[in-house]
């Protein structure tokens, strides 16, 4: 359609444009004839207004007595003054007074003729040509009765000077005069030569690159026919074209443009309908499809649409609401005071202020049915035309509002509270009872061993075991008693109005029937045992973290103290402030872990004979702290070891030095050094807890980031201490054989300060034998130490393991471990601890 | 002192002298050549405001100021006034009034002399024929040149004088003047006749004698009759008688100089002055001045255009054409005049269609 219309308004642009050009150039055209025309006219009144007072004058003079007299006395000066006067003897008109025998008595003027005909008896006329001048001459013979007393021959130049001046200023273009072949101008024309006195109507010629047109016509003088002449540049006709051109142009342009305006507009509004119409359609589908009643009123409050879920919701069909007054279909009252509502709208300005309120529908068969209503007015150029009303039925809402809410508030499985429940309910117990007079008791219960039947059983088994452990709490509490389950296999419970013994007391009683439940799987029986924390609620309770930081602090405390027990702390206490102290410590290492703030450091360990060449390393551990401070491993290795978390430390630096130096690792041939004796088969060595020799997953862990940063395992070595070695040594036997098969090797650290059996030694496969520190510290002035030293290295030789001397703070300390023979030294004479990414020193190469 | 040098330094003054001589000479032949204007002196028959020669001397000045001679600038003129018929009226003392205009064409050295009327021609033109350093003008010459010619030969032909002498012929067109007047007063009838009047001066002789050349073989409606009168009361006389004569159409008054009884000389304008108060006929003017001053009219002489033809020929000759080479011309202009005042106290209508022809019309409303 679009198209089309453009097509059509492209040929009606095409059609407007050829005709404005021909009617241009037509009334152009028209215009310049008709100019020519005129002009013609124009010269022609001219001449005949000339050439007719011309006879005239003539004819006067003729019986002007004066002249008879004058002529006749001969009083020749008188005679011509006179006649001057009378005649207007000018540039173009001149006079001949002849006597009768044709002898010139007086003549006057320019161009007064020498062609005076007297041989006539009555006027003659007649015309000549003297150069550029056409002159009509005409004799008046003068008579007196019948005597001739005289001539009278005036001659008139019909392109003279004053007619050219008087002509001239009216005509268009340039004018001439065509007599026989000749062709004589009026004042200035430019020569055209091939312009003859031949050429008649209107014409076109060309003269020195200049186009003219002209127009010719007879013009009769007595029995004399001129051709009168007018001509125009063509010029002004070329520019008038080019003017009608240009104009033309700009109104195809303008309808171009008024025509892609409207067609843009057409299109808009196609546009617009064909929107309008999805609108609708959309809206009348939307109106169908959703769950609110809509209902539209006309001013009166007959109903004009129902869609369906309103009449689903009224019970009623559109037929039997649509024409009818909405009171006669359905009522609204109030949901609070139960007052019917008869004016939608004010009512909505009343009770809500807004457009929405909650009321009871009342049906026209009686039922209630809560909905959230609203109502707007409709507005028609600016009128009130009617309204529309909408309707949610809200008892489905409110319902799902509810168990949402409940679900919101409990723990899934045990339908307890949850844990954020729990604590809103503490928040409101400490804001209601503030400065109050009462004793309340709450509660941390943490089950014992509760994860030895999720590992061995399974979750569903642990999932029973809290469902049932859940309802067996809920009995032997009160009513009033607020329990929860915070998650995991913990519990909190509130004992309301309780004091501190009694609660003492209902802690004990829950521990009791914790351990009476009994759970069986595949032939084993299970029980489960609970610590419990209690710490007091009272009105001098403020700080709600500072009491679940305490009463977890003392759950801890029962379960450091032997478990399934109860253990009553108080805010402030030393001890379970000093475990709070460790429990945000441990909370700060697992945050630390959490946004990688550890960081790798290595120190060196070289050999004794050649302490200038780096042969290893050893991989040290530093955190920082959130405000970018570096904690040595000393200030929370020991709480990361006591809360479990040294496992993922351990995880940590393995990943991190694999990903860090993991290039260099892969680069790393083994290569050996000068000495043979101190043949380093590894790069870094990596300490490892007693969580990572104890984690059965540890060994796949470590396997699985060798194979996935391809990195030779003859590259890296793991220390373990002689005492978790001792401690875990099957475990550790298990580890360090597994990882030995695949070209990593062991390291035993600060051996000598623990259980220093020699039998252990022999069962453990490792490679490096490293003296404790305390003994190489004192070597120099404590024989005893250095004696211990000495052993220790000729026993490690023996065995044919690699001694390492640690804490070897300056040179006389290497030069008496050289001494002894020990092959290895590390300590800050050695070299300090930096971080890891500093480049190596290069290693010397093998001397032949 | 050294010789050489003496006498280098006497040549080196002389030298000096000499050139300094030479030098005021030619700077005073500049300065004489710069100042050297031209000179013409009119020399006047009659009074300063003659009838005659005053509207001469008037065309004479205009003629040369058109010329390019102004007075004061290139120009010297210079008049002098024989006053001949008023007060110089003798032959004794129209010579000695010659001899005086002499002197001072001596005195005064003009290049050109106008000589005008026939007592200055006759006084001072012919002394100066053929003078070699003046040319001489004549104007208002009334007596015939052949006769003039015979006193003192300057004369070669009309159309190229050859001498020094040139000028303006006073034609009286008396034959046109009678057909006007024919015209004016209308119903001529057989016999009817125009009576001319001279007075025995030489001008009087001069104008009968031009009155019979100008009328000889003119075949005119109008007659025409002379009548000559030695004085006044012959003047008067004739008047009267004239008066009486009803073939007498008009008069032709021509005698300009007249004794009272009493001795009294009478010159024109007086006469004229008379002869309206007394004649019962139109006049004819023969200078249209006449016919301001209250005779009829007619045709009559234009003197300042004949003393303005005079003046043109004096600038040709200052402009350096030989007098010789330039004609002597009759005055080519006349005038029709009429003086309605003293028509209508004649009771004559003259028709309206010479009236329109009429050069002055005097004595109208309002004049």
């Amino acid at each position: 359609m679009l198209v089309l219309s453009g097509i059509l308004m492209l040929l009606a642009v095409m059609l407007v444009a050829v005709v404005l050009w021909k009617v241009f150039s037509t009334q152009i055209k028209d215009g310049y004839e008709k100019r020519l025309a005129t002009s013609l006219s124009v010269l022609e009144l001219a001449l005949d207004r000339g050439i007719s007072d011309f006879r005239s004058s003539l004819s006067r003079l003729a019986t002007d007595n004066t002249l008879r007299v004058t002529l006749d006395l001969d009083i020749r000066p008188q005679l011509k003054r006179y006649l001057s006067e009378q005649f207007g003897v000018s540039d173009f008109r001149s006079l001949t007074v002849l006597n009768p025998k044709g002898e010139v008595v007086a003549r006057l003027g320019k161009k007064a003729s020498r062609t005076c005909d007297v041989s006539a008896t009555g006027t003659t006329e007649s015309i000549s040509t003297t150069g550029q001048s056409l002159l009509l001459v005409r004799t008046v013979p003068l008579r007196d009765g019948g005597r001739t007393f005289g001539y009278l021959c005036g001659g008139f130049a019909l392109n003279g000077d004053q007619m050219v001046r008087t002509v001239s200023p009216r005509l268009d273009g340039f004018p001439l005069l065509g007599w026989n072949d000749n062709l004589v101008p009026f004042g200035e024309v430019p020569t055209i030569p091939s312009l003859t006195a031949s050429h008649t109507g209107f014409f076109q010629l060309e003269a020195s690159g200049t186009r003219f047109m002209g127009e010719a016509h007879d013009y009769s003088v007595g029995e004399n026919t001129l051709r009168l002449f007018t001509l125009v540049d063509m010029r002004q006709y070329q520019e008038l074209l080019e003017g009608a051109l240009k104009v033309t142009g700009f109104v195809v342009i303008a309808i171009l443009i008024v025509g892609g305006f409207a067609l843009r507009m057409l299109k808009q509004r196609q546009l617009a309908m064909a929107e309008l119409r999805e609108e609708r359609q959309k809206a009348e589908v939307t109106l169908a499809s959703i769950a609110e009643g809509v209902i539209t009123l006309d001013r009166a409050g007959k109903i004009t649409y129902i869609n369906p879920a309103a009449t689903r919701i009224l019970g009623s069909t559109p037929e039997q609401t649509l024409g009818h007054s909405w009171k006669e279909i359905f009522g609204l009252q109030d949901e609070a005071t139960g007052d019917s509502l008869t004016d939608i709208h004010s009512a909505l300005t009343e009770q809500a202020g807004q457009g929405a309120i909650d009321a009871i529908l009342v049906t026209a068969e009686g039922q209630r049915i809560a909905v959230h209503f609203s109502a707007a007015r409709i507005k028609s150029e600016g009128a009130w035309s009617g309204s529309v009303i909408t309707f949610r039925d809200m008892h489905k809402e409110r319902e799902l509002r509810r168990n949402l809410a409940w679900r919101a508030s409990r723990d899934e499985l045990t339908g307890l509270l949850n844990r954020a429940e729990f604590h809103r309910s503490l928040e409101d117990i400490l804001a209601s009872a503030e400065g109050g007079n009462f004793h309340h008791c709450l509660l941390y219960i943490d089950l014992d061993e509760f994860k030895v039947i999720n590992d061995t059983c399974g979750h569903q088994a642990g999932d029973e075991v809290l469902k049932q452990i859940s309802a067996g709490l809920k009995t032997h509490l009160r009513e009033s008693d607020i329990i929860a389950r915070l998650g995991g296999d913990e519990f909190g419970v509130i004992l309301c109005d309780c004091g501190r013994d009694k609660g003492v007391s209902v802690a004990e009683g829950l521990i009791e029937a914790i351990n009476d439940l009994r759970f069986s799987f595949r032939d084993r029986v299970f029980h489960v045992g609970a610590s419990i924390g209690l710490i007091s609620v009272t009105g001098q309770t403020r700080n709600l973290e500072d009491l679940l930081s305490t009463v977890d602090a003392a759950c801890y405390a029962a379960k450091e103290r032997g478990r399934n027990r109860v253990y009553a702390g108080t805010v402030g206490n030393d001890k379970i402030s000093h475990r709070m102290e460790e429990m945000r410590q441990a909370s700060h290492i697992r945050q630390a872990l959490k946004e990688g703030r550890l960081t790798l450091y290595r120190q060196s360990i070289v050999s004794s004979r050649h302490p200038a060449d780096p042969l290893h390393f050893e991989v040290l551990v530093r955190m920082i702290d959130t405000e970018g401070n570096l904690v040595v491993p000393g200030a929370f290795i020991p709480v990361a070891e006591r809360h479990g978390l040294m496992g993922d430390v351990d995880r940590w630096i393995i990943r991190h030095l694999f990903d860090i130096e993991g290039d260099r690792l892969r680069r790393w041939t083994g290569a050996t050094g000068n000495d043979s004796d101190t043949a380093g088969h590894f790069l870094y060595s990596v300490n490892l807890s007693a969580a990572s020799l104890t984690d059965p997953d540890f060994l796949d862990f470590v396997t699985g980031l060798f194979r996935q940063y391809e990195i030779p395992p003859q590259s890296i070595a793991f220390e373990i201490t002689e005492t978790q070695a001792i401690t875990h040594l099957d475990k550790a036997t298990h580890l360090i054989q597994s990882l030995r098969e695949i070209g990593c090797q062991f390291l035993l650290d600060d051996f000598g300060s623990g259980m220093s059996s020699f039998g252990y030694l022999k069962k453990l496969p490792v490679d490096y034998l490293k003296i404790d520190g305390l003994f190489v510290r004192d070597i120099l002035t404590d024989p005893i130490d250095r004696a211990m030293v000495n052993m220790i290295n000729d026993i490690g030789h023996i065995m044919n393991l690699t001694t390492v001397a640690e804490f070897v703070e300056n040179d006389e300390v290497l030069h008496e471990i050289r001494e002894l023979g020990v092959d290895l030294a590390q300590g800050y004479g050695i070299s300090r601890p930096e971080p890891i990414e500093t480049p190596p020193l290069a290693r010397r190469s093998s001397i032949a | 002192m050294n010789i050489h040098n003496s006498l280098g330094d006497n040549m080196l003054r002389v030298l000096t002298f000499v050139l300094a001589c030479l030098s005021l000479v030619l700077a005073g032949a500049t300065a004489s050549a710069a100042e050297k204007k031209a000179r013409v002196l009119v020399v006047h028959s009659y009074g300063e405001h003659h009838v005659c020669g005053k509207p001469q001397g008037d065309g004479v000045a205009r003629a040369l100021a058109e010329g390019g001679w102004v007075r004061g600038k290139n120009l010297e003129l210079r008049s002098f006034f024989m006053d001949t018929k008023k007060v110089y009226t003798t032959p004794e003392a129209i010579r000695e009034r010659g001899r005086l205009a002499l002197e001072m064409v001596e005195s005064f050295k003009p290049d050109v002399v106008v000589v005008l009327d026939d007592n200055a021609i006759r006084e001072v033109l012919l002394p100066l024929v053929n003078r070699k350093d003046i040319a001489v003008v004549f104007s208002g010459m009334n007596g015939q040149p052949e006769a003039y010619d015979r006193k003192a030969h300057f004369l070669e032909s009309l159309n190229k004088p050859g001498h020094n002498i040139t000028g303006v012929y006073e034609k009286l067109y008396v034959a046109k003047s009678l057909r006007v007047m024919a015209a004016a007063i209308g119903d001529i009838q057989p016999g009817d006749k125009v009576i001319g009047i001279t007075d025995y001066s030489p001008t009087g002789n001069a104008i009968t004698r031009q009155f019979e050349i100008e009328l000889a073989d003119k075949k005119i409606a109008l007659g025409w009759e002379l009548r000559r009168v030695r004085d006044f009361e012959q003047y008067k006389a004739l008047i009267e008688e004239l008066n009486k004569d009803p073939h007498v159409k008009a008069i032709y008054p021509a005698a300009l100089k007249l004794q009272t009884a009493d001795g009294k000389t009478l010159v024109a304008n007086e006469i004229f002055d008379w002869t309206t108060r007394h004649s019962h006929k139109p006049e004819m003017a023969l200078n249209y001045y006449f016919s301001k001053i209250g005779l009829f009219g007619g045709a009559a002489v234009d003197f300042t255009n004949m003393g303005y033809q005079a003046g043109k020929k004096a600038a040709m000759i200052l402009g350096g054409r030989p007098a010789g080479e330039i004609p002597i011309e009759d005055a080519s202009s006349y005038a029709i005049v009429f003086n309605l005042k003293r028509a209508k106290r004649l009771r004559i209508g003259i028709p309206k269609s010479l009236l329109t022809a009429a050069d002055h019309v005097y004595g109208a409303k309002g004049e």
